[in-house]
């Protein structure tokens, strides 16, 4: 318990020093997966944190009792792990140091600044008039901004890239996540027409033939 | 026998043809979420009464196409077929029918006239009336004693052989005219006191498309003119407010920017501008209505839709006539679907009535709307009437509310507001009405509750805003205070961990 407090206590040190803390994350085992996971787990609990708490004036489209927990958890951990694969998949082939698990790890590790501005911005968020609108979007930019810097500091220091493979490898994982979820959907259109077309034979032949 | 056969059939064939009777109003009454659906509400007016001319032996109207309400709740009918002028007074006893007007020694006739403006300033009391096809305006009394004909002035700026149709008209205090005239299409005819142009005034904005000023380049004027033309929208009416300001209506609704309008926030305000059915023209023409309402004033929304609560005609609405009262409400006459549209002062929707029917309390060719009392007016022309349509219990709530919060009972619009979300529920700006009432009360943090339900977020920040500043307000300083001290004594305690450190452990391993 006081293992993964320590590193996540490193996800502090880390936000600010990305180059030799992804670094130290992989080599000097700074970090663990099971410290990530609980980070993805925050991550999610932001999520739901976020469309339930946000002020009125930032989040217009939720009327305040449709939360679906189940959904938040699928679409939080769904693109996270889907980023992975897609991750894993293409850095194999292009000579990427990093496994799977260094991947995941160092993938949550940089959603951090995430974290630490999404939750008192969500709370923020209830005490600030629409001139404050600006301020909003300039710290959620900059949440943003700076998990993509260090999801690509990462990127570069765990596969052991030069900068501009690790920006085109981004571009790549990004299509290769479309990739990913366009098979998934033909592949789930042709199990659902598959399993209609038995149903229906098997309908013919109860109906007809027995 | 056979003969009883027979009457026992024909009294079954007749009993096919029986209709049930149906004691329902005549029309459902509905309005607009935030989401722009069509919902069921009360109806806020019911047909109270008509009036026709053969109750008064003076035969029925012809196409009236005009009427006005003076200050006195006098009523005036312009009957344009029968070419005269029927004034009632605020008990609708006949007052005067006048088709024949003197006018130095001779006598004058109208011809289709199409417009009525009473000025009454000062004392003053003079009927301005838009004699359309003898294409002039003559201003007479009660009386039918014309002391001013005011034919076509001379224009610089258009064609001296354009004939001079004027069709409706306001007057203001100065005696100024303000004219629609039928074949000028530059805004309102300005004309001074004594009949001189004066300017085009509120013309109504053009824009052209860079793809238009490409083609002009390419293409030669014969290919041009095969080209759709932009020309600007006309007036189709104008009124004046209590304050001066001149609301016209405008027939023809842009298709393309009336949809592009759906998606705008109140706070859009240019891009609201565009889509325009009626402007409110500030001294120097420009437009300068309100319109921070869920969606821009521009009647039915869902112009395609077949639902039951609207009528199965189609297209958008064509606004010929606009009537202001004092508190800001404006009525709209839409003669596409003969509805009217009320608004108040911000462009909220209030409530919508009216169907195409002929039965009574219905119209199918209206020409004119106005405000009489807390009635609303309506002069058909098909079957010439005048409709009155009274408010109901629910109308009259909404009426009040909105009459109470400008004249500052802000309790008694809350009151009001709370009856009319008893009786409808889907009426969202009743929760708007009850908020802004709550912020005058200082209860921001109930006027931000109904303001969330009521979707309004401009309303919403605003009381955000207050509630804030009473809930930190003064203590700001204190909570500023404890911020940088506890990040000054952290700083501090920092400094001396360290010099304790140095003091055990020396140089090297502090630095």
């Amino acid at each position: 318990m006081a293992q993964i407090l320590k590193e996540l206590k490193y996800s502090l040190y880390l936000i600010f020093h990305p180059f030799d803390g992804f670094w130290d994350l992989k080599h000097e085992k700074r970090g663990s997966r099971k410290a990530a996971t609980v980070l993805l787990g925050i991550l999610v609990l932001l999520s739901i944190f976020r469309t339930q708490f946000t002020g009125y004036l930032y989040n217009q489209e939720y009327d305040g009792v449709s939360l679906n927990i189940l959904s938040e958890f699928t679409t939080t951990v769904g693109t996270f792990l889907l980023w992975c694969i897609a991750n894993w998949s293409l850095t194999t082939l292009m000579d990427g140091e990093g496994s799977f698990g260094d991947i995941f790890m160092v993938s949550a590790y940089a959603l951090t600044p995430m974290i630490l501005i999404g939750f008192p911005l969500a709370f923020l968020s209830n005490a600030m008039p629409l001139e404050y609108g600006a301020f909003y979007s300039l710290m959620n930019g900059i949440a943003v901004v700076w998990s993509g810097f260090l999801m690509l500091s990462g990127l570069l220091v765990v596969h052991q890239y030069t900068l501009s493979k690790t920006i085109l490898t981004s571009i790549l994982i990004v299509v290769g996540m479309a990739v990913i979820i366009f098979l998934g959907l033909l592949f789930f259109n042709l199990i659902s027409q598959l399993i209609g077309f038995f149903i229906g034979l098997y309908r013919e032949l109860v109906l007809r033939i027995l | 026998m056979k003969r009883l056969a027979k009457l026992l059939l024909m009294s079954l064939l007749c009993l096919l043809f029986v209709v049930p009777a149906f004691a329902a109003p005549p029309m459902q009454g509905y309005i607009y979420n935030p989401d722009q659906v069509p919902v069921p509400a009360p109806m806020a007016y019911t047909f109270s009464r008509e009036l026709i001319g053969a109750d008064y032996g003076i035969g029925n109207f012809r196409e009236p196409q005009d009427m006005v309400v003076d200050k006195n709740m006098w009523l005036y009918i312009l009957d344009s077929g029968n070419n005269r002028l029927v004034v009632f007074d605020d008990k609708l006893k006949l007052k005067a029918n006048l088709d024949r007007f003197r006018y130095q020694g001779e006598t004058l006739t109208l011809n289709n006239p199409k417009g009525l403006y009473i000025y009454e300033y000062d004392g003053k009391h003079m009927i301005y009336i838009a004699d359309t096809e003898n294409q002039r305006i003559i201003r007479t009394d009660l009386k039918g004693n014309v002391d001013q004909v005011y034919t076509k002035p001379y224009i610089d700026l258009i064609d001296p052989e354009t004939p001079f149709y004027p069709t409706k008209l306001v007057v203001d205090r100065a005696e100024r005219m303000y004219i629609i005239c039928r074949n000028i299409n530059r805004g309102l005819v300005k004309l001074n006191a004594d009949g001189t142009f004066n300017s085009f005034f509120g013309a109504p904005k053009t824009t052209i498309s860079p793809l238009k000023v490409i083609l002009r380049l390419i293409f030669t004027p014969e290919q041009y003119s095969r080209i759709e033309s932009t020309v600007p929208t006309e007036y189709s009416n104008v009124t004046f407010d209590s304050y001066g300001f001149i609301y016209a209506s405008i027939a023809q609704l842009d298709r393309m920017k009336f949809f592009a309008t759906f998606d705008t926030k109140p706070t859009d305000k240019d891009a609201r501008a565009q889509t325009t059915t009626v402007r409110k023209l500030a001294a120097d023409g420009t437009d300068i209505l309100i319109r921070a309402g869920m969606f821009p004033p521009v009647g039915d929304l869902s112009v395609y839709s077949r639902t039951s609560l609207e009528t199965a005609v189609a297209g958008e609405a064509r606004f010929h006539d606009i009537t202001v009262n004092e508190y800001g409400m404006y009525a709209m006459l839409d003669t596409n679907r003969c509805k009217v549209f009320t608004y108040d002062a911000e462009g909220n929707l209030l409530y919508i009535f009216g169907n195409p029917s002929q039965q009574k309390g219905t119209f199918m060719q209206p020409t004119a709307v106005t405000f009489y009392g807390d009635q609303i007016l309506v002069l058909e022309s098909r079957n010439p009437a005048v409709i009155f349509f009274r408010p109901t219990d629910y109308g009259d709530a909404i009426n009040k509310a909105i009459i109470a919060y400008r004249t500052g009972e802000y309790e008694l619009s809350e009151k009001m507001w709370t009856k009319v979300l008893k009786m409808n529920s889907n009426m969202t700006i009743a929760y708007s009405g009850v908020g802004k009432s709550k912020v005058r009360a200082g209860d921001y943090k109930g006027a931000m509750h109904d303001f969330r339900i009521a979707q309004n977020p401009e309303y919403y920040s605003r009381a955000l805003e207050l509630y804030m500043k009473q809930a930190i307000g003064n203590k700001f300083t204190y909570i500023f205070l404890i911020v940088v001290g506890g990040f000054l004594v952290y700083q501090i305690y920092r400094l001396v961990k360290r010099f304790r450190r140095f003091l055990r452990e020396g140089v090297k391993k502090v630095v």
